[in-house]
């Protein structure tokens, strides 16, 4: 009863707050949550009566919030589902290569998709066969996450991913065990590759723009901002995706790594 | 009609609404897990649901793996946990002299302060290279999980074992001795015998704790869904299938993982139910049997010789305990430390946390936790007073007390979706310190109805009585006499919840949320990043090692100065109170 009283209380409050000043909220998937963190810090210079908030927590999170209203903008690194698509518009804002990343100790320095589609289902197990020595340990990402659904669709074509490859929850920590293990080998972000990892090149090809778009270099997945219809022309969120959208966001995303929509 | 008389009855009343409403947050979470995965295990069947294929993007919901990986986990962490827990225990309750024990004692509290991220990112930094140097296989594996987490549970093993040592009555150890026993003998063939069924209940604490971890196990575990063989094989527990693949999980996928969910908490229901059994026992008269000796008689183990070999092991368990603590802190704060400078602590976050500080983020985390803590201490308190003061120990009592003790071993990212839909979803309040410091409060209710009652139940009867029987009403006598006894253990509930509050992640991305703060916030109803998220955040997407090591250094430091103030407050208390 009391408990019941305070969430009425709270409700009603809320409700009065909800109406303060300029703040846009985004929220949802991890993987986008630094671009727009990049973003969201470039825009605020111009407008700084605009707040602007960048939750994580998912892309399941981010549909959620943005359907409830919690959230103005939800942002997903995976394709909307069916029912999804009924209530929200997807606005591509960038595109993402991701890169195959081994140890820096590593000597392999190119593998053909075939050759990468046979280690992940776990017919090829140790590097020998590549001109390395030892097992190959396989990391990969949660099943639903945006990254391994690409993933997936682009490199393994239905053959099922060997079920001892190791599993982590977000594409920063993949990179840090594929650091962390000269027998390592991952899949990340193209904007995460840094000194602590080496990118390998696929069929000779990097994630260039160049080759996405001439579709040479096949492993690129969408970053989505999602509205609803009656909030896409609310003017604080037409302003933010618009500029995100024009050549300063662009600019920002290839500086980042990754690929304009 | 004396004006004593509505006064009573209002506190009473009062008291009982306070009660009804903590039964009241105690159901509402277990509606919300059940309704939300129920429907699909009555959808894809029991078998199926039970079976050991887990491939839930292709509509395959076998969890029988991840049963298999946490049993095998809190396995491996009780073969670690135990034996240190008990060996600390016993050289805390028994032979340590008084000056070593008040050091000793505080110093185990620390471990169980430290966040369970901070454990996980030293189990990435130290343990996995390791194993991987010198066993063998990818490091993140089954051992690895184990061996973290069985550090993690044992302060849980020693608080309550030492508990139960302590309940063995003085004259057994005297008995013996004045038999001619040794310590050593008396401690093996008299005290541990008669605190048996406390240290199984302390055990089965430790199991319930093990199996609800999350954060530790994902980061250190390799997550893979197979049969582990070996200790070195990866494994995947219930707890880590759900924080990896909740946040992507639509439709029955996701409502498969709320049905691991409902698993874990029958899991946990049937763990407490054991516990509370096998704790009922120890209310019955202990029978310590002097029998001949169970073991063969070596002829060179003399009682003397048996002791010394006892006193060696027990206490090489307290320094390996003691160094454990030494080493995390030594690494924390080492790599930390140096990085923690007045800008850190004064500046907020650029460049997605890579530059600048964290204060707006220790503001944060200081107004989540204290308005959490706030929330939850009148309910808490309130509840645990009417059910000392006002009801007879009967069903009821017993039920909320279950209840609650059920609750406190759910995964805190359930905690986290509960108050994600209820209060930023539902009741509008968005990513905000409210709605953070709401789930707080309902996650740490049942820790603080648990410790505020044992607090009241050990104040003497005849404390109340002699007040009763001065003319003092019972409300008077709750507030005069009662309350004051049992200040330090109630406040000591206080503080661990505040710690567990600090400690906490995955359930405050989803209510406090995880923006990265430019100021500090300036009303309840803004979100904010606390020390455990920011730290969680940097390590985990390798934003700055450097930042992060030093966001870990003041968290480690707060929760040890919470500590060890705590202690000392408490000492003095109850001091006076002698």
């Amino acid at each position: 009863m009391v408990a019941a009283a305070l969430f009425a209380f709270c409700g009603s409050v809320a409700s009065c707050v909800r109406s303060r000043g300029q703040t846009l909220t985004l929220a949802g998937s991890t993987s986008v949550q630094p671009l727009a963190e990049r973003w969201a810090d470039a825009y605020r210079a111009h407008h700084p009566d605009v707040n602007i908030h960048i939750q994580g927590g998912g892309s399941t999170a981010g549909v959620q919030a943005a359907l409830a209203g919690a959230a103005q903008v939800g942002m997903s690194s995976r394709p909307l589902t069916p029912s999804e698509r009924t209530q929200l518009e997807g606005v591509l804002v960038a595109r993402d290569g991701i890169a195959i990343v081994v140890h820096p100790t590593n000597p392999i320095a190119n593998l053909s998709l075939e050759d990468l589609r046979a280690v992940y289902a776990g017919a090829i197990r140790t590097w020998s066969r590549f001109g390395g020595n030892g097992p190959i340990t396989l990391i990969s990402r949660e099943e639903g996450s945006g990254t391994r659904t690409a993933f997936e669709a682009l490199v393994m074509r239905r053959r099922p991913l060997a079920p001892f490859a190791l599993v982590q929850d977000s594409t920063g920590a993949v990179r840090q065990m594929v650091a962390s293990d000269p027998a390592a080998i991952g899949y990340v972000s193209f904007g995460l590759v840094d000194a602590s990892v080496k990118a390998i090149r696929l069929d000779g090809h990097v994630a260039r723009e160049a080759d996405v778009n001439a579709g040479i270099y096949p492993l690129v997945r969408p970053f989505y901002f999602l509205v609803t219809p009656t909030r896409r022309d609310a003017p604080a969120v037409t302003g933010f995706i618009d500029w995100v959208l024009g050549p300063e966001g662009r600019t920002l995303a290839r500086r980042e790594g990754l690929l304009p929509p | 009609m004396s004006p004593r008389v509505l006064p009573e009855k209002v506190v009473e009343r009062g008291l009982l609404l306070l009660a009804s409403s903590s039964i009241g947050v105690l159901l509402s979470i277990a509606f919300f897990v059940v309704r939300e995965g129920a429907p699909l295990i009555h959808k894809v069947g029991l078998a199926h649901f039970l079976s050991a294929d887990w491939h839930p993007t292709s509509g395959q919901f076998g969890i029988a793996l991840m049963v298999v990986g946490s049993t095998a986990v809190t396995a491996g962490a009780l073969l670690f946990g135990v034996p240190l827990g008990l060996g600390c225990a016993i050289v805390l309750g028994e032979i340590a002299p008084p000056r070593a024990r008040d050091i000793l004692k505080p110093l185990i509290e620390i471990l169980a302060g430290i966040p369970s991220v901070v454990y996980g990112f030293v189990g990435i930094a130290v343990v996995l290279p390791w194993i991987r140097a010198h066993l063998g296989g990818p490091g993140a594996s089954g051992l690895a999980a184990s061996a973290i987490l069985g550090v993690m549970i044992l302060p849980t093993v020693v608080a309550i074992s030492l508990d139960a040592l302590r309940a063995v009555p003085y004259t057994y150890r005297e008995g013996s001795l004045a038999m001619g026993a040794t310590t050593w003998q008396t401690i093996r063939r008299v005290v541990l015998p008669a605190a048996r069924s406390g240290i199984v209940a302390a055990v089965i604490l430790a199991i319930g704790r093990a199996i609800g971890e999350t954060m530790a196990v994902v980061m250190v575990a390799g997550n893979a869904v197979m049969l582990p063989r070996s200790p070195l094989d990866p494994l995947r527990t219930l707890t880590a299938n759900l924080a990896l693949e909740m946040g992507y999980a639509t439709g029955d996928h996701r409502a498969a993982l709320f049905a691991t969910a409902i698993v874990l908490f029958m899991i946990v229901i049937a763990l407490n139910a054991l516990a509370g059994l096998v704790r009922r026992r120890r209310h019955r008269r202990h029978q310590v049997r002097m029998t001949a000796h169970g073991w063969p008689t070596l002829a060179w183990l003399t009682p003397g010789r048996a002791q010394a070999l006892a006193w060696t092991v027990l206490w090489s368990f307290m320094v390996a305990t003691g160094a454990i603590l030494a080493f995390i802190l030594a690494f924390i704060l080492g790599h930390g430390l140096p990085h923690v400078t007045p800008t850190f602590l004064l500046a907020a976050p650029l460049d997605s946390g890579r530059a600048g500080g964290v204060m707006p983020v220790v503001v944060g985390t200081l107004e989540v936790t204290l308005l959490g803590i706030a929330v939850a201490a009148p309910l808490g308190v309130g509840t645990a007073i009417y059910l000392v003061e006002y009801t007879r120990a009967g069903r009821l009592t017993g039920l909320i007390r279950f209840g609650a003790d059920c609750l406190a071993g759910v995964p805190s990212i359930i905690f986290g979706l509960f108050g994600f839909i209820l209060f930023v979803l539902t009741l509008g309040l968005g990513w905000s310190i409210l709605a953070g410091a709401l789930t707080l409060a309902f996650m740490t209710l049942p820790l603080l109805i648990r410790t505020s009652e044992e607090a009241l139940r050990a104040v003497p009867t005849a404390y109340r009585e002699v007040s009763l029987s001065l003319g003092a009403s019972k409300w008077q006598t709750i507030r005069k006499v009662v309350l004051p006894a049992a200040l330090p253990g109630i406040v000591t509930g206080l503080i661990l919840g505040v710690g567990r509050a600090i400690g906490e992640t995955a359930a405050l991305i989803f209510t406090a949320g995880s923006s990265l703060p430019h100021r500090a916030p300036r009303s309840v109803y803004e979100g904010t990043r606390t020390l455990s998220v920011h730290f969680y955040q940097m390590a985990r997407e390798g934003l700055s090692l450097e930042k992060a090591y030093a966001t870990a250094a003041v968290l480690v430091l707060a929760i040890s100065v919470i500590n060890l103030a705590s202690t000392l407050a408490m000492e003095r208390l109850a001091r006076r109170n002698n």
